[in-house]
């Protein structure tokens, strides 16, 4: 609904340009028409202004709808554009929070301050450009570019129209897919340079829990984003060889090779939720996966909804849910009961306990239909309880014990803030520390270590790698990770490296090296990193600053048992050196290895931070 | 109503204005329905979204500075790298998007009409906008380009006005009253393309290339054409003998 503050601004701005452009026109055309141009200048502004209420009045999702009739792929197009905005807009907040985090925005001259800002949207549109591959691959595979199958003919449907009744679509019903289910696997996947990096040859039936595990980059993403219908190239890779599914409820056989296809063709649930989520409001997200599986329902989506404990989120923008949250809206809208495959590619990094049994429960009850589930997890011990089928994918690796030390605690450091959403009685934190923070999702553990980090001028790293990546390749990125490197790049390339620019440098190149980064050319594209390598680009300036509290959001997202046990031993080597750690993880795994390492763990409930004891 | 009954009234400022709209409207409709039934890619869905919402991003960005934006640069390198199509459906989300922050109108329309030939002319341009090889965007003809189109861009949205008052005097005034604002959108456009041209250029250039696959290949005919000679050159070297080989010396010393 307009409010008159809305028109009163929209009058501030527009009447006065009117009146100047009557001026205009007073001077050109002689004093003598002035009646004719007041007549003239308030037809215009009335027209604009009746335009304007129209344009106030309608919501863009009904826009949006009204396209689809019109221009149905155009209209898809449209809704990720508006889902895209506010998220330009967030990723630009989290590179600007960057940029003084990095102590970038110091300086006092403004043109070099404007100067900086500028210098990081390459990078901006590039991590933009892999957000909205993200959605195209998610509107992809769950058929969105499919031509819709309406219940009735056009006579009907035109009649519904006229009475203004609901056109409903046809879909596909859950049903029990007995042994019809089978997929056959043929298929190698290679990098650009020809070397394979994945060799399937299998035949999975359907009624089994499949678990893939294998290390970062051995191919298990590419393999259920090519089994999902989608690109398989997320980084450059091409696919040989042929892979068949049996038993779709539309297609029945499918040649995945022969894709791209407009129907889903299976149920793909992708890492990172905040990236694949269409939709801009929590109903809307419910109503898009319905659109193609079966009549929508209310009642339907307030169940799942009370199922997934979202249902007080009902009215909230998905942008605004916490990533746990994200997570299982995108369980409670997309897992469509109708297809036959099941494709879940870490897609329970960011569930808590009660999460991870809501959606085994769900697995299960796929499994006892008939359908076929392929899991993707590095924490595998959640899954293995109920795989039926474990494939290893890579080198057979025996698996990496978290390397643990134990470090005393020197002087204190700091602590937890206290304020209207936190309150505590915690003993301070002190150097050599290692807290985990844990807690159900949702209970604040990401805002309790952004609060942290602002009140004492701490920086922290959040879950996704790329909120502080800046660059547009590797080389970009690694200037851009303190003001001393951004300017010395900007001097003549012939200038000698000095002082403390060289010094920089080298602590820079040898904790590249620490870090397991040395081996990366310094032209490829930050995007084409395994996230293993981003999350460990992303912590090298922590590193170099060497605050004395490190804080880190759910370190272990995405990274394999290796590179996590060797990212921890930097850990515990900063930790050797004087620093405190603060992770938050709802990883078994971790919390057992903090135990280890005589950390503490917290306990986030109703902001009330908690010791658990031992 | 006869026959030259319309021919005179195609002739008078409504009559310009109507069939101009409808014949503009009808060519730009026409690519849009085909840029829609081409469509099977969810990426190239959401990569026309992603360039529609950064151009209504920094349209509104940039809405303080009266007629400085660079959305005419924008569909400037989209034409040129995605096509006149495409180019055309993002300046119609473009003009949707932006007009939602900041106030649709007549001109809504015309706004989408005007970029949607911005994007074409680029891409029928193609050959002189970049270099041999098309690696690198000339920035003097790309600068040139987008000042002419920072004055043409107006007139075409200052039709609505033609439209409304229906006079040529009116219209004239109406152009004359804005030379202004079409001077600094001109010079607002020379002064976005030395600054994000280039980086826009090899972007999305380096997006093209890395999405060239099995399902999607659209590369541009001289880099496909370059790769090719390129990997056969290295193929008939790697194959060439050394010339020497299969002489024999006479001298028996060898």
């Amino acid at each position: 609904m307009v409010g008159f503050l809305t028109i009163f601004k929209w009058v501030r701005v527009w009447l006065p340009l009117s009146i100047l452009y009557g001026l205009i026109l007073l001077y050109f055309s002689g004093t003598e028409n002035w009646l004719d141009i007041i007549l003239l200048i308030s037809k215009l502004v009335t027209a604009l202004l009746g335009m304007q209420i129209l344009t106030w009045s309608v919501p863009p999702s009904d826009v949006v709808r009204s396209f689809e009739w019109f221009l149905p792929r155009l209209g898809v197009s449209l809704a990720i554009a508006l889902r895209l905005v506010p998220r330009l807009e967030e990723s630009a907040k989290w590179r600007l929070e960057t940029l003084e985090e990095r102590g970038f925005v110091e300086s006092d001259s403004r043109i070099k301050n404007l100067r900086t800002r500028a210098s990081i949207w390459p990078g901006w549109l590039a991590d933009s450009l892999d957000h909205a591959h993200d959605l195209g691959d998610a509107v992809q595979s769950r058929g969105l570019l499919a031509p819709r199958r309406w219940r009735h003919g056009i006579f009907r449907r035109t009649w519904q129209f006229a009475l203004g009744e609901e056109i409903r679509e046809d879909g596909i019903h859950p049903h029990n897919f007995s042994d019809s289910v089978q997929l056959g696997l043929d298929i190698e996947i290679r990098l650009p340079e020809g070397r394979p990096i994945g060799r399937h040859k299998q035949l999975l039936k359907g009624g089994n829990i499949v678990l893939l595990r294998g290390p970062s980059g051995s191919g298990k993403s590419s393999l259920l984003r090519l089994i999902a219908g989608v690109s398989p190239w997320q980084h450059p890779v091409t696919v040989h060889g042929k892979a068949q599914l049996s038993g779709h409820p539309i297609l029945g056989e499918v040649d995945i090779s022969e894709g791209p296809f407009e129907d889903a063709i299976s149920c793909w649930i992708p890492q990172d939720p905040d990236r694949h989520g269409i939709a801009e409001s929590v109903q809307r997200e419910f109503n898009i996966a319905r659109r193609l599986s079966g009549p929508w329902s209310q009642q339907e989506m307030l169940e799942s909804l009370r199922e997934w404990r979202l249902l007080d989120k009902l009215d909230s923008k998905p942008e605004h849910l916490s990533d746990g949250e994200q997570q299982r809206l995108l369980l409670a809208a997309h897992l469509d009961r109708a297809q036959p495959v099941w494709l879940l590619d870490e897609a329970d990094v960011h569930l808590d306990e009660e999460g991870f049994i809501q959606l085994g429960k769900a697995v299960v009850k796929h499994r006892a239909r008939g359908g076929l589930v392929i899991v993707v997890a590095h924490r595998h011990a959640r899954w293995a309880r109920i795989a039926d089928i474990e494939m290893e994918i890579g080198k057979n690796e025996q698996p990496h014990d978290y390397p643990s030390v134990w470090v005393d605690r020197g002087e204190e450091v700091g602590t937890p803030p206290q304020n209207d959403l936190f309150s505590h009685n915690l003993k301070p934190v002190r150097s050599g520390d290692l807290v985990l923070v844990q807690g159900a999702n949702g209970s604040g553990k990401t805002t309790l270590l952004r609060e942290w980090s602002s009140d004492a001028g701490l920086p922290w790293l959040p879950t996704s790698p790329d909120r502080r990546l800046l660059g547009m390749t590797v080389k970009e990125e690694l200037i851009l990770q303190h003001p001393i490197l951004y300017e010395n790049s900007l001097l003549e390339e012939d200038t000698s490296v000095t002082g403390r620019a060289a010094e920089l440098e080298s602590l820079q190149s040898s904790l590249l090296g620490e870090l397991g980064l040395s081996h990366l050319s310094m032209d490829t594209p930050v995007h084409d990193l395994s996230t293993g390598e981003r999350r460990r680009l992303s912590l090298l300036p922590l590193f170099m600053k060497s605050p004395p509290i490190l804080l880190l959001d759910e370190i272990d997202h995405g990274l394999d048992d290796q590179t996590l046990s060797h990212l921890l031993a930097q850990i515990n080597h900063k930790r050797q050196s004087g620093c405190a750690v603060v992770i938050t993880s709802h990883s078994p795994d971790l919390t057992a290895w903090a135990k280890v390492c005589g950390g503490r763990v917290w306990r986030i409930e109703m902001g009330e931070l908690t010791e658990v004891k031992n | 109503m006869n026959w030259q009954e319309i021919v005179d009234w195609a002739s008078t400022p409504g009559g310009i204005a109507v069939w101009l709209t409808l014949a503009l409207g009808l060519f730009f409709g026409t690519l849009l329905i085909s840029v829609d039934r081409r469509m099977r890619l969810g990426r190239e869905a959401a990569l026309i979204a992603l360039l529609a919402a950064v151009a209504s991003a920094s349209r509104v960005l940039f809405a303080a500075l009266p007629n400085v934006q660079p959305v005419t640069l924008f569909i400037l390198m989209i034409g040129l790298h995605l096509g006149a199509r495409r180019a055309t459906a993002v300046a119609m989300l473009t003009a949707l998007l932006s007009n939602m922050a900041l106030g649709h109108g007549p001109w809504t329309f015309y706004q989408a009409i005007a970029w949607a030939l911005v994007g074409s002319s680029s891409a029928l341009l193609r050959p002189l906008l970049v270099n041999w090889d098309g690696t690198k965007v000339r920035i003097i003809p790309m600068a040139i380009l987008a000042f002419i189109w920072g004055f043409l861009f107006d007139w075409i949205v200052s039709m609505s006005a033609l439209a409304i008052y229906q006079s040529f005097e009116a219209f004239l005034t109406f152009i004359l009253a804005g030379l202004i604002f079409d001077a600094m959108h001109a010079f607002g456009n020379v002064l976005f393309t030395i600054w994000l041209a280039p980086s826009l250029h090899s972007l999305l250039w380096l997006h093209r290339r890395h999405e060239a696959g099995r399902w999607h290949q659209e590369l541009p005919n001289d880099t496909v054409a370059r790769e090719v000679f390129i990997s056969d050159g290295n193929a008939s070297q790697e194959q060439q003998k050394d010339p020497f080989s299969e002489i024999t010396r006479l001298d028996g010393d060898g």
